[in-house]
């Protein structure tokens, strides 16, 4: 006779009686469950909130960034120049040049250099933005150009006096004038007009580097603004002076892939070691950082399951003993139901049936309680928790096969009797 | 006198042995027991104790397997039975009444009359109606929703013997029935086993009471794992 959905519910029914009859030992059996449940749940809850924070801020970096950072050398400090010294050291605006010739298709966003210079020809001055940039500006901001040509790298390289203006601007200082070709004073230097740009319409660009319509702006050469306008940053250190010159700070370059993002820092980082003698640059991959963030969260899911699994473990032998204590009172009931026609499976079935129910019963109590403590964890020490739904669901399996694992050992015993012994059994 | 057409065979046993291992070596409690049951008969198996009458109801009962020798129910051999073949014979053909009543503590009288009804895979409701009309027939209409301890001796038997009936089974096997009861009570549990006789049942009990051994019809000494003497019972029945 194949086991039916009638006699399941019979055996289901059997066993929930048998549980009912003994509401505390039921009820302690499946505080082994109900604990280990909700620890499960209220680790993986607290874990993932964690790591979903940590990747949170690494994605933020940008997973095809490559960020290279100036970074003070580490040299002896002889006590003697301590005092006042002056540092160079750091990227340079060639190596940004450098890197974008080499890796067409990285894009290499340099920081603009903003310059608060005015803008002066004849007997107008006006207030403006002075942006000294790279060639490629243009393509990655939300200007676009209306006559004229941009920045192009010999600018950059040559160092030359050339600047790009604003539509804004150009109304004011060339009322009536073809600016292209026309000089104007930034400060006290004198800059050949190469070309005009307009804000683009549409969406704008966020960013610090985005230029705001509301205001006047110029391109120079990034090459320009440094060596025409100083680049030396005074630090003013406990009693002494620092002073630290640093072309660029940082350089962030946005690959096309994921795939891409190790190589090309490898080769950056070659391109850059060729230039630079003092080891005065640092280099962060988000990804790899994203991908170490990852291996940490294996790790500590590795640590979270094996304490779950032993937890687990914990409530299985609970279950499992008090099976065994059952199947061993019952042995004369047992008996009975074999001289009266039950089949081994029918009696593996219902104790079964009895363990799975208090591990069912136990895995949902455990469910409602691992809701509850990463709330209440969040609540109280304000810690990110995620209770995700996959989360349940494990939990409440592994509960359901624990009850599975352990009560068969029990069921199969109590199968296994001899009727007769089984019938003597007192 | 009573049975005037040839009765049909319903249980053979053919040189039956059956030995159990015991510390380091072993007990014979049957040594070659070759035995014949009719349908309809009612047969008292008596012996001291030890002689292997609880032995063989066992095996007649297909709770036990024997260690040689040949059991044919109704033609059929058993000895080479798996477990879910004998559990099948069991809850089809035989009804079980005990000397302890063996009733399940935890669920109430009809439920216990309803076990068998229950492993035979028949419908709820059919359990139901067959346990009650079954509960009637033992005089328990009113106790159905008792547990087994809140009914006296003789009423608990009533229930075993409800229960033995309830998958209609041809043959009844009981030990020692009578033997936890009062001389009163036991005598009403007889009647009651009577009664199914009547219905054409084979009846096999074992006992050591002849007051017991007196309502059968043919009695069988056992000694020492041996049939030692089968002899009808003559004279009126009860």
């Amino acid at each position: 006779m194949t086991v039916s959905l009638l006699k399941i519910s019979r055996m289901v029914k059997l066993g929930l009686r048998s549980l009912v009859g003994h509401k505390l030992r039921s009820f302690l059996t499946a505080l082994g469950i109900i604990f280990g449940v909700s620890s499960v749940i209220a680790m993986l809850a607290i874990g993932e909130g964690a790591s979903f924070e940590a990747r949170e801020q690494i994605r933020a970096m940008g997973s095809t960034n490559i960020i290279v950072r100036s970074r003070k050398p580490d040299e002896p400090t002889t006590s003697k120049d301590a005092n006042q010294h002056l540092s160079v050291y750091g990227l340079t605006y060639d190596d940004a040049l450098r890197i974008q010739v080499l890796f067409p298709r990285v894009i290499v966003q340099v920081p603009a250099r903003i310059l608060s210079e005015s803008l002066r020809r004849g007997q107008t001055q006006l207030q403006a933005r002075i942006v000294g940039t790279v060639p490629w500006h243009l393509d990655r901001s939300a200007a676009a150009l209306e006559v004229g040509r941009f920045l192009c790298p010999e600018d950059v390289t040559d160092v030359a006096n050339v600047v790009v203006l604003g539509n804004s601007a150009v109304r004011e200082l060339f009322p009536l004038v073809y600016p292209i070709g026309q000089t104007v004073q930034i400060g006290s230097q004198a800059f050949t007009v190469v070309g005009v740009t307009r804000a683009a319409s549409g969406p704008r660009q966020g960013g610090a580097n985005a230029p705001r319509e509301d205001v006047h702006v110029a391109y120079i050469p990034v090459s320009a603004a440094v060596k025409r306008f100083g680049k030396i940053l005074v630090k003013r250190g406990t009693g002494s002076f620092q002073m630290e010159q640093v072309e660029l700070h940082e350089l962030t370059l946005t690959t096309e892939s994921n795939e891409a993002v190790l190589p090309v820092a490898e080769a950056v980082r070659g391109l850059l070691e060729h230039f630079h003698r003092k080891k005065d640059f640092e280099i962060v991959v988000p990804l790899r950082l994203l991908e170490q963030a990852e291996a940490t969260k294996r790790i500590f899911n590795i640590v979270l399951g094996s304490i779950a699994a032993i937890s687990l473990l914990v409530g299985g032998i609970g279950i499992m003993n008090i099976m065994l204590a059952n199947v061993t009172e019952r042995t004369r009931e047992i008996g009975v139901r074999r001289a009266l026609g039950a089949t081994r499976p029918d009696i593996v079935l219902q104790f079964l049936a009895e363990a799975v129910l208090l591990s069912v019963v136990g895995g949902l109590l455990g469910v409602g309680l691992g809701i509850a403590i990463p709330a209440v964890v969040s609540h109280a020490a304000g810690l990110r928790t995620i209770v995700r739904t996959a989360f349940l669901v494990l939990a409440f399996g592994i509960s359901v096969m624990t009850g599975i694992v352990f009560g068969l050992y029990p069921a199969v015993r109590a199968a296994r009797l001899n009727p007769i012994d089984a019938l003597r059994h007192e | 006198m009573n049975v005037s057409s040839p009765a049909r065979e319903v249980i053979r046993l053919e040189g039956i042995t059956k030995v159990y291992p015991m510390g380091g070596g072993s007990v014979a409690a049957l040594r070659g027991v070759s035995l014949l049951f009719l349908a309809g008969e009612y047969v008292a198996i008596m012996g001291s104790s030890g002689s292997g009458k609880s032995t063989l109801l066992n095996l007649l009962g297909c709770l036990d397997t024997p260690t040689s020798g040949h059991y044919l129910l109704e033609g059929t051999d058993v000895a080479g039975m798996t477990d879910r073949q004998l559990s099948a014979l069991r809850r089809s053909r035989f009804g079980f009444v005990f000397q302890s009543f063996n009733l399940i503590a935890q669920i109430s009288v009809l439920e216990n009359i309803e076990v068998p009804l229950f492993y035979q895979g028949r419908g709820r409701r059919e359990c139901r109606e067959r346990a009650l009309a079954l509960a009637a027939m033992v005089g328990l209409e009113h106790r159905v929703r008792h547990r087994p301890s809140e009914l006296s001796g003789g009423q608990m038997q009533r229930v075993a013997i409800a229960r033995a009936l309830a998958n209609d089974p041809s043959v009844i096997l009981a030990d020692e029935p009578t033997g936890n009861l009062d001389s009163k009570t036991g005598a009403e549990i007889m009647t009651t086993l009577d009664g199914l006789v009547e219905q054409g049942r084979t009846i096999i009990l074992v006992t050591h009471e002849d007051a017991v051994a007196a309502h059968a019809r043919r009695v069988i000494h056992l000694a020492d794992g041996l049939v030692d003497r089968d002899e009808p019972r003559p004279g009126p029945h009860p």
